[in-house]
């Protein structure tokens, strides 16, 4: 049971650092570090694609106020595991 | 009621603090009703005649949002949301838009329709926001069901209901509801007094000291000088900054005498380097409810979200923005200017032109910014255009000026610019020591 939930957490991850790939299109070292307004890549265009494409891909609703807290990658894993 | 006032600083503020932890120590009561009930007070102060509008606003929205709460059917939802949320622009329209509206019908359509004078109440334009945030996120499920006092308490405590910053029920609520913040917390008392002198401070001695040259300045648009538009101008940024950046200290410091510590609104926006990060650093609280309550749903409606659907977006947001500040074109202006604005700086940083040095970014934002608060205080785009006028006019450089006749005025100036460009601000005593207290627990 717990080795099936780590496998489904790491497929999570691994679909969320594709995200970030597609949407940055930029080489990420360090996937942890990612912060909205933090990162220079990532502004507010930025960020409601990525919520748009985390909806699409992963088939989940985010709801108007979580668009807000969703506010760095390590956020938006918690959120999602 | 004015945070500056001496009824306030002397009776109002002490009295219902005093009241407040009396009641919490001796009875049963939670102090909730006194403080709404002080609020009312403290905001028919100003005009009796308004309380039952306000009054009006929190039982019809407390009933909207009982109602989203409950329904179960996500669309039924949406139409309630929907049909709240125009209820509450309407609202706010009628009291503060109807004579703008019939005056250009009028210009346009050489209509002589009467203006039917209705006055403005205080603190209805943040109300509204705030308002309009909570019944999204009771849609959402983020709030859950709660009781009317609970939500008055959110609308009409006092230290934001006039002018902010614009606050979250969950937030607010959670304080309230912490059994720790019943009693006195003597740092937060300490903390709390030591901001509201800075604001007092910022207010009585910094802004309305400036105001004395922009009130001039403004009033014979047509007969200063070079030099002395440059300082109208820069004196009205700095006084509008202190006043409103004072005000909200004010609030901060009286909420934390109640233990409820208030979100950010300003962190030094005249250091920011960008225009960009100058609305990082400038009403806080509002731009968040910009993008997180207006961008981020426009955009998320739209089919597709590119470069330029979020550019023309970020200009409508603005726009709306400078339409909520008030009933006349300069404000509109005024938004559209930073709207169009952060278009360039958004275009200038996807195309990566060439690396700007942060100096010289900080003197393109600064000036920006005050070019365009011109259009923010004046009357009318006249007088606007013929301050920016002799702003421009190098050929007129005359540096003879009655701007600084005593030095009292002179100091206001200095304290105002080293203040601004060069010291920390109140968010720092305060993460400071909310820092210190988390180490310690």
């Amino acid at each position: 049971m717990k080795l099936n939930q780590e496998i489904n957490n790491k497929k999570i991850k691994d679909k969320v650092q594709k995200i970030f790939l597609q949407i940055f299109k930029i080489k990420i070292n360090n996937f942890e570090n990612l912060e909205f307004n933090k990162t220079k890549e990532w502004d507010s265009l930025k960020h409601i694609q990525l919520i748009l494409a985390l909806e699409k891909e992963l088939k989940i609703r985010i709801k108007t106020s979580e668009v807000e807290k969703l506010s760095s990658y390590q956020k938006i894993i918690k959120h999602l595991i | 009621m004015l945070f500056h006032s001496i009824i306030y600083l002397i009776i109002f503020l002490p009295f219902v603090f005093s009241v407040y932890f009396l009641l919490r120590k001796f009875t049963d009561n939670d102090g909730k009703y006194f403080i709404i009930f002080s609020g009312i007070f403290f905001y028919g102060w100003w005009n009796v005649n308004f309380t039952p509008l306000i009054i009006c606003s929190v039982l019809f929205n407390y009933f909207i949002s009982q109602k989203i709460i409950n329904l179960e059917n996500n669309s039924k939802k949406k139409v309630i949301l929907l049909t709240g949320i125009a209820f509450n622009i309407l609202y706010l329209g009628i009291f503060k838009y109807t004579d703008f509206v019939i005056d250009n019908l009028n210009y346009i359509f050489e209509l002589n329709i009467q203006n039917f004078d209705l006055p403005f109440p205080l603190a209805m334009s943040f109300f509204t926001f705030q308002t309009i945030a909570y019944l999204v996120d009771c849609y959402d499920g983020e709030v859950e069901k709660g009781s009317l006092k609970d939500y008055s308490l959110f609308i009409i405590f006092f230290p934001q209901l006039i002018a902010g910053p614009i606050v979250r029920y969950n937030n607010m609520m959670s304080q309230f509801n912490t059994i720790q913040n019943k009693w006195i917390n003597s740092k937060n008392l300490l903390l709390g007094l030591t901001i509201i002198a800075i604001g007092l401070f910022k207010k009585v001695i910094l802004a309305d000291n400036l105001s004395i040259n922009v009130d001039y300045g403004f009033e014979n648009y047509d007969t200063i000088n070079f030099v002395e538009s440059w300082i109208v101008s820069f004196s009205f940024t700095l006084q509008l900054y202190f006043d409103f950046s004072g005000y909200i200290d004010m609030a901060t410091g009286s909420a934390l005498l109640f233990n409820i510590l208030l979100p950010k609104n300003f962190d030094s926006p005249f250091k920011a380097t960008s225009l960009i990060e100058f609305w990082k650093k400038w009403h806080i609280t509002l731009f968040n409810f910009l993008m997180n309550y207006i961008y981020f749903p426009i955009l998320r409606s739209l089919q597709k979200v590119n470069y330029f659907n979020a550019m023309i977006v970020t200009l409508l947001v603005f726009i709306i923005s400078g339409i909520w500040h008030g009933p006349s074109y300069g404000y509109i202006l005024f938004g559209t200017l930073h709207g169009l604005g952060l278009i360039v700086n958004h275009t200038f940083n996807k195309f990566n032109l060439f690396k700007m040095n942060k100096i010289i970014g900080w003197l393109i934002t600064i000036n920006y910014v005050n070019f365009t608060l011109i259009f923010f205080r004046c009357e009318n785009l006249d007088s606007a255009l013929s301050i920016i006028k002799s702003m421009l006019d190098i050929n007129n450089i005359s540096f003879k000026t009655n701007f600084f006749d005593n030095y009292y005025i002179v100091i206001v100036y200095v304290l105002s610019l080293i203040i601004v460009f060069f010291f920390k601000n109140v968010n720092f005593l305060i993460e400071n020591y909310f820092e210190k207290k988390e180490h310690i627990k």
